[in-house]
């Protein structure tokens, strides 16, 4: 069968490397061959949370079968520090310890088995010193990895109603299923070339210059695919590629290192857990106009991305509501575990889940259904500006909201709801309906740009280039049909190669749901940059006249002249015309004063909203989720299958997230969720068995590549909806609105039942 | 010397250790990439392939089998037909669901798709005709697939892929049967050096066990490994030598007299799922071994493994307590006995078990009442997840008494436990609410659970009272009502 055609934007093109995924024939970095005198690593650790180094005996490390090479932190031979944006991180713990697992020795053998037994055998002795494990505790002590800080918009005046309240919200494992990895191989010219499992190839060659001592240019790094990576693989990449980097510089021959799960789970970063606090005024219709609210992060023991994260957070604190009076702090609170990082949403989800958990207990205190709520709220005309200063100017969630209202049927549900609910002892059901906005560009602002590099071949096929890494995402096949149609050829005749560091330079990370908007667009900048080349050269060499060139089909029109595409391109070579280029994309108009928490972070804003229904055994805590409708804002859809994949795929995410996935510390310090036997993401079965989603039609009015949207993180959010759903089963069952745990596991909603009950 | 086939080829396994896993001698010796380790427990279903046995001693050939390459031993598939990814269809000459996973977008990252591929295969290699592919059901694909985990796309489009493929495939079932038996171009497994051991015959093994005095049978002995090999994976242990039970035809047997049900320590959870759907039908078994790890897992895992390693939340022993198990153990003497599976335990992962002993069968007396079983697991997780608690209670009344009762429960002690204290409080009474409510309150008072990252003490103590009430009460009004009973359907 085919699978070919159809590589126009919006049309639904298969990932382009379907068939390799499938016949098992695309290869991950694991996959590939490598020479016979290849090391590998593994690293080795205590499992105290806190200490100071008394001694280290690494002889029976040293002589264990298999091991080449043993190196601590003074073997370093650049520097050991490698946070990605402030200093904190170190590749190797030198005296002291700050998190149970953290790799202070590693070991290079010729087998994993071997490197992984040999670390076993290492003697070392710590003094425990103490060790602060909680959010609550880095408070008391005051302990933070970068300032809190604090925006503030107007004077709290007291209203007719006041809400008090809090929420812990549980982190979350990424679990992409290929575990971290990275190969290094040193070039014959004092230089080192990588095979990383990353999202941001630029850092992993910043880095493994800096641990190396050496300048960037002798560090040259590919990412072909990775088996998933969900933030997991931002910073969290880095410490792989540089400890790989410096046993294959020392011994001069490749060094392969690949965590086994379990040292993945407890040597990278998660979710970051939030404890939130906040306080609400609102008149006697739920309006709110005044919201104090703070987030506090368990950042652990370094700052890694947290600063922006927690940043994030505060972002999407009010979700799309609008807050006439708003004070929001932040704390990125210092803990002695391992240092959390991006996930899916960077903070935003935290943020979101606090506030939507606050607008159903105000639903509850006047006594209004949630979403009339919800609505009431939302930002709109005249009350149209962010707690940060953002004005919006495109009100699409009433509509939004309204339609999907219309599709989930969800007044008649409610009420079919509450009968069931009246004459069903065992089992409660719940129905929910939440939004999401969700902001779109990195709020680091420089890392707005992205760029692209252009190659025709003289026989006509197209390599494109750029800095955006595949992780799943379907990035590679969207550039591919940006670039397919911007020549007006089919797709095979484009091809996307590996994303290489020495293709395209200082490329920014493929997060923050950015890869299309902004690899797109320097992708399409480049194809103008040839375009315009090859009108020159019909102009003035083949004598067309100077009307535009149209590109469609295949072929190249001017006026009454034609050619086929690739009869240009062999022209355009004979006539000795440059046929390659980069492109370049800057995100135009956003800007952002930290100081002051005001400015527009924002190029646009992603939305969605979904309805869940769910089910629960009001004896044991047990619950399906039995259906699911969501309309998502995805703008012009570039590929409406990837984009149907996105959201299908970041709502039950976020249901793992916030039901079954709970990330566990033990009172040692030790993660206690430490492997799949305990850590428990979704299965088929958690799949919704009615699972509704359509997109919301309307272009982003913003001019982005297509009048797309970025799809990759906002409907993740979209699953707060069903956590909000179980807590109004949890009510069903008793009186109340009664508090519920995240995750909502089975245990977390019978201890709600229970509470409601009471 | 070949001794096992990869993808339809005779394969020279040369020197190998019995700590060897299938996984990295398909990938690092063979070469063959498509099948992917993502996390080396068996809990993700990465590097699933599917195995032909050999044929049996009867010359049957056994149904071809999905397992996780992770966790199995490369000696536990001397002999079988191997097929990986790389022989199921290549670019160009696709399977139809590789073809369908395709069409319907069913991969995003990838790195699981090659195991959700095989599962599917192993699902459709499995259903006795095109008819019954045909009428497959959401149901049946989720099952099939319920060991598979992918973090990218939720899952619905790889639903509609297995769904849309097994038409394909009922429509010209021929074409895409895969596997063959072996042939005979494999060599007798007498003839070569390695430590890893298959006896084919209970003295056989006791005699194979009796040679290796310095060790003790547990571990030694191995069966499915879905437990035990994790000390290789995940600790890295290497073992001198191994003796793999799973080819002892009295291990393997399931025979019924007018006394016992006799169930060989071999037996498969599979085989066992298929014996309790059909032969004896046992909706409480049924329910309970549908979501007992996955069919990975169910396919090697043995109903003796579950017993003998004395887990205290293992599924198997609440049921067959509740049933009045009995066990058939033998010494590397040959010398057998018989204990009560109530007397088993002796504590956290302590048995009765001698140094030199294992478990050849378990015995359920012949005049069980099936349909007298209630069972309940809970877990955080439905699908494939080790039970917070669970309780099976096997209850009968005459004249609206309670004649026998027998509660027990895993997950809530130290080991699997019976409770005899609440079901003196049943016994030969009505079950009527005070009678319930006294039942609950004892086991309420009965059970120390602990609190660990599974679950709270609290919520195992409260949970279980709810499984016993919610059992009880059905008991009483003949009303069913369950929230994960029957999940698949």
């Amino acid at each position: 069968m085919s699978h070919r055609s159809g590589y126009q934007p919006s049309t639904s093109a298969p990932h382009e490397s379907a068939t390799g995924h499938v016949t098992g024939t695309a290869h991950y970095v694991d996959d590939l061959p490598v020479p016979a005198n290849t090391v590998h690593v593994a690293t080795g650790s205590v499992s105290v949370p806190a200490g100071v180094l008394r001694s280290m005996n690494l002889s029976a490390v040293r002589s264990a079968p298999g091991v080449v090479d043993v190196i601590t932190a003074q073997d370093i031979p650049g520097d050991p520090d490698i946070g990605p944006v402030f200093p904190g991180d170190v590749l190797l713990a030198d005296n002291k310890v700050e998190y149970a697992g953290q790799p202070l020795f590693a070991v290079a053998a010729t087998s994993l088995r071997a490197a992984q037994q040999a670390v076993k055998l290492a003697e070392i002795d710590i003094e425990a010193t103490t060790a602060l494990l909680d959010v609550d505790a880095a408070l008391a002590a005051k302990a933070f990895v970068m300032p809190s800080n604090t925006w503030q918009r107007g004077e709290k005046t007291p209203d007719q109603q006041q809400l008090t309240g809090s929420l812990y919200v549980r982190g979350q494992e990424h679990f992409y299923l290929e575990g971290q990895i990275a190969l290094a191989t040193p070039d014959d010219n004092g230089g080192m070339v990588l095979q990383s499992s990353t999202q941001h190839p630029d850092d992993i060659q910043k880095l493994v210059a800096r641990v190396l001592g050496l300048a960037m240019h002798h560090v040259r790094v590919t990412s072909r695919r990775m088996g998933g990576a969900f933030g997991g693989k931002e910073s969290q990449a880095a410490p792989l590629a540089c400890m790989a980097a410096i046993f294959a510089h020392r011994l001069k021959r490749p060094a392969k290192y690949r965590m086994p799960r379990h040292d993945d789970m407890v040597q990278t970063g998660k979710r970051h857990d939030f404890s939130s606090s906040y306080q609400l005024e609102f008149n006697n219709e739920g309006l709110l106009s005044s919201a104090d609210i703070t987030l506090s992060a368990k950042c652990g023991y370094s700052p890694d991305l947290s600063d922006s994260i927690v940043e994030r957070a505060m972002f999407h604190a009010n979700n799309g509501y609008y807050f006439p009076h708003a004070r929001i702090t932040g704390n990125r609170c210092k803990t002695n575990t391992v240092s959390n990082t991006a996930f899916r949403g960077f903070g935003g989800p935290q943020g979101m889940l606090m506030i939507e958990a606050a607008m159903d207990e105000v639903a509850d205190q006047i006594g209004a259904d949630p979403l009339d709520l919800r609505v009431r709220n939302l930002l709109r005309p005249g009350a149209n500006s962010t707690p940060y200063g953002q004005e919006i100017t495109h009100y699409v969630l009433a509509d939004l909201i309204k339609e999907l209202e219309q599709r989930s049927d969800y007044r008649d549900r409610q009420k079919a709801i509450s009968e069931y609910n009246a004459t069903s002892s065992w089992n409660k059901k719940g129905l929910a309906l939440t939004p999401v906005q969700f902001g779109i560009s990195f709020t680091a602002t420089h890392l707005n740009q992205a760029g692209a590099l252009l190659q025709v071949y003289r026989d006509g096929s197209i390599d494109i280039n750029h800095a955006g890494t595949e992780m799943g995402q379907g990035l590679h096949t969207k550039i591919r049909q940006i670039v397919a149609n911007a020549f007006g050829i089919a797709a095979e005749h484009v091809l996307h190669s590996a994303t290489q560091s020495d293709k395209v330079p200082n490329g920014s990370p493929t997060a923050a749901s950015s890869g299309s908007d902004m690899n797109g667009m320097a992708a399409l900048a480049a194809c103008d940059i040839i375009k315009a080349r090859l009108a020159d050269f019909a102009r003035t060499t083949l004598g067309w006249p100077s009307t535009p060139l149209v590109f469609a089909n295949g072929e190249v029109h001017s006026g009454d002249h034609s050619l086929k595409f690739v009869e240009l391109i062999q022209q355009a070579y004979m006539g000795r015309i440059s046929l390659s280029t980069t492109g370049f994309y800057s995100t135009p108009e956003i800007h952002f004063d930290k100081a002051k928490g005001h400015g527009m972070p924002f190029y646009y804003f992603a939305y969605g909203a979904a309805a869940t229904e769910v089910i629960i055994d009001v004896h044991t805590g047990e619950y399906r989720v039995e259906r699911v409708d969501i309309l998502q804002d995805v703008g012009n859809s570039l590929n409406p299958a990837i984009d149907l994949g996105q959201i299908e795929g970041a709502y039950v995410q976020g249901l793992g997230w916030l039901t079954t996935e709970e990330l566990l510390w033990n009172e040692a310090g030790q993660i206690a969720s430490n492997g799949p036997a305990n850590y428990k993401i979704p299965t088929a079965l958690d799949c919704p068995p009615e699972f509704n989603v359509n997109f919301f039609e309307r272009e982003n009015p913003q001019p982005t590549v297509h009048r797309s949207k970025a799809v990759g993180e906002p409907p993740l959010m979209l699953a707060i909806s069903a956590w909000c759903a179980l807590r109004q089963a949890c009510k069903a069952a008793g009186n109340h609105l009664p508090p519920l745990a995240v995750p909502a596991t089975p245990e977390a909603v019978f201890n709600a039942v229970q509470e409601a009950q009471r | 010397m070949a001794r096992l086939q990869i993808n339809r080829q005779p394969v020279d396994i040369g020197n190998f250790a019995p700590h060897d896993s299938l996984l990295n001698f398909l990938r690092d010796t063979q070469g063959l990439t498509g099948t992917k380790e993502g996390c080396g427990s068996g809990d993700c279903g990465a590097c699933t392939v599917i195995v032909q046995p050999p044929a049996d001693a009867k010359g049957q050939l056994p149904a071809p089998i999905n397992l996780n390459s992770c966790i199995t031993p490369l000696g536990a598939v001397l002999d079988c037909h191997v097929l990986t990814i790389e022989g199921v269809g290549q670019p160009g000459n696709l399977h139809p669901v590789q073809d369908a996973m395709i069409t319907e977008h069913a991969s995003q990252c990838g790195f699981c798709t090659p195991g959700f591929v095989m599962s599917l295969v192993a699902n459709q290699l499995r259903v006795e005709s095109p008819a019954a592919l045909k009428a497959q059901t959401r149901g049946n694909a989720i099952e099939a697939i319920s060991g598979n985990l992918c973090r990218c796309t939720g899952y619905r489009p790889i639903l509609a892929a297995a769904l849309a493929s097994n038409q394909t495939v009922a429509a010209n079932p021929v074409a895409f049967f895969i596997p063959e038996a072996p042939q005979n171009t494999v060599a007798p497994i007498t003839s070569t050096p390695h430590q890893y051991h298959h006896p084919t015959s209970l003295p056989a093994l006791a005699q194979r066990l009796k040679e290796q005095p310095t060790t003790a049978a547990t571990d030694i002995l191995l069966a499915g490994t879905t437990d035990a090999w994790l000390n290789v994976t995940q600790r890295y242990t290497a073992l001198p030598s191994a003796i793999d039970i799973t080819r002892v035809p009295e291990l393997r047997s399931i025979d019924a007299t007018d006394k016992t049900l006799t169930i060989g320590a071999a037996v498969t959870h599979t085989e066992l799922l298929q014996f309790f759907d059909t032969t004896t039908p046992c909706p409480a078994i049924v329910a309970i071994l549908r979501r007992f790890g996955s069919p990975q897992v169910r396919n090697r895992g043995t109903i003796g493994g579950n017993i003998a390693n004395a887990s205290p939340i293992a599924d198997w022993p609440p049921l067959l307590l509740a049933l009045n198990a009995t066990l058939n153990l033998m010494n590397a003497e040959g010398v057998t006995r018989r204990v009560e599976l109530s007397d088993y335990y002796l504590g956290y992962r302590q048995t009765v078990l001698g140094a030199d002993e294992f478990l050849v069968s378990v015995d359920v007396p012949a005049d069980t009442n099936w349909q007298a079983l209630i069972a309940h697991k809970i877990s955080k997780r439905i699908e494939d997840d080790i039970s917070s608690t669970m309780g099976a209670i096997y209850l009968q009344q005459d004249k609206q008494l309670v004649t026998t009762c027998r509660i027990a429960f895993g997950g809530v002690a130290a080991t699997p436990i019976r409770l005899t204290d609440v079901e003196a409080l049943l016994l030969g009474q009505p079950l009527v609410a005070a009678n319930i409510d006294r039942a609950c309150d004892a086991l309420g008072q009965t059970l120390q659970p602990i609190s660990d990252v599974r679950a709270s003490a609290n919520y195992r103590r409260s949970a279980s009272i709810a499984v016993l009430r919610k059992a009880l009460e059905e008991l009483a009004s003949g009303d069913r009502q369950t929230l994960t009973a029957g999940a698949h359907a």
